[in-house]
């Protein structure tokens, strides 16, 4: 998708409360070329009235082997209900798509479609 | 061994799976796809719980099915909390969007002016476990 992005001009950058060092952890672990910001106590989030209060978050506290979780332990956080805004030249926000399920993220068919719905057919 | 504990141990171990399944997609966001296995396997384990329980089974296979209904109710109780409430936001479709300040994952400030005449597709979400 990033390569379409692209084509429009289009800058992609994700945001969650994780920290510095999640969030560089995931870049890696997924092989991130986009920026991945921090917004650890949340400023941002709740300033864009995105904050999820009674999400319930299992930590494996490091735990795991193979990825499988050896310890969980429950916690409810606070955490970003996802949101994909998009935004054109001018700061002017021209489409969000939100679900309803935390755990699905904007389709990439869905995000390409408003990008060319905003920003007209790539040259 | 009793037959009863065969199927108390069947019940304790669907139920376990299903929540080892459920969680080992966690870390790498395959949540979503992985569920229904999931609740295969806890819908398994329960039904071998109830019917263990309901049998009034040999202490050890009652020892073992009560945890696993436990594990598989809890499972369910769990996926009722998926959905999260929307509708608060505080941004609309025509507004410009609000100046914001974050931490980039190389430990630089990064504010929100450095996008100026730039198009951006900005992607909040929950984050890692």
């Amino acid at each position: 998708m990033q390569t379409e992005l692209e084509a429009h001009g289009v800058q992609l950058i994700a945001m969650s409360k994780d920290s510095v060092s999640q969030a560089a952890q995931h870049k890696v672990r997924d092989g991130l070329s986009f920026p991945l910001l921090s917004d650890e106590k949340l400023q941002v989030i709740g300033a864009y009235g995105l904050e999820h209060h009674k999400a319930l978050e299992f930590s494996t506290l490091g735990f795991s082997l193979f990825g499988i979780p050896l310890a969980l332990v429950p916690s409810v956080k606070t955490m970003a209900i996802p949101t994909t805004l998009l935004i054109d030249e001018k700061g002017v926000i021209r489409w969000i798509d939100q679900s309803d399920d935390y755990r699905l993220r904007s389709s990439e068919e869905r995000v390409l479609q408003a990008v060319d719905a905003a920003f007209g057919a790539s040259a | 061994m009793h037959i009863s504990t065969t199927m108390a141990l069947g019940a304790f171990g669907c139920t376990t799976l299903g929540w080892i399944l459920y969680f080992a997609a966690v870390p790498t966001n395959q949540v979503a796809g992985r569920t229904s296995v999931s609740i295969f396997f806890e819908l398994t384990g329960l039904a071998l719980a109830v019917f263990i329980l309901a049998r009034n089974s040999s202490a050890a296979a009652m020892a073992l099915a009560i945890p696993a209904a436990i594990l598989s109710l809890f499972f369910f109780f769990l996926l009722t909390q998926r959905k999260t409430p929307v509708g608060e936001i505080a941004v609309a479709i025509g507004d410009t969007l609000p100046a914001f300040e974050a931490l980039a994952s190389d430990g630089q400030r990064f504010h929100s002016d450095s996008l100026a005449g730039q198009r951006l597709l900005l992607k909040f979400f929950r984050g890692s476990w």
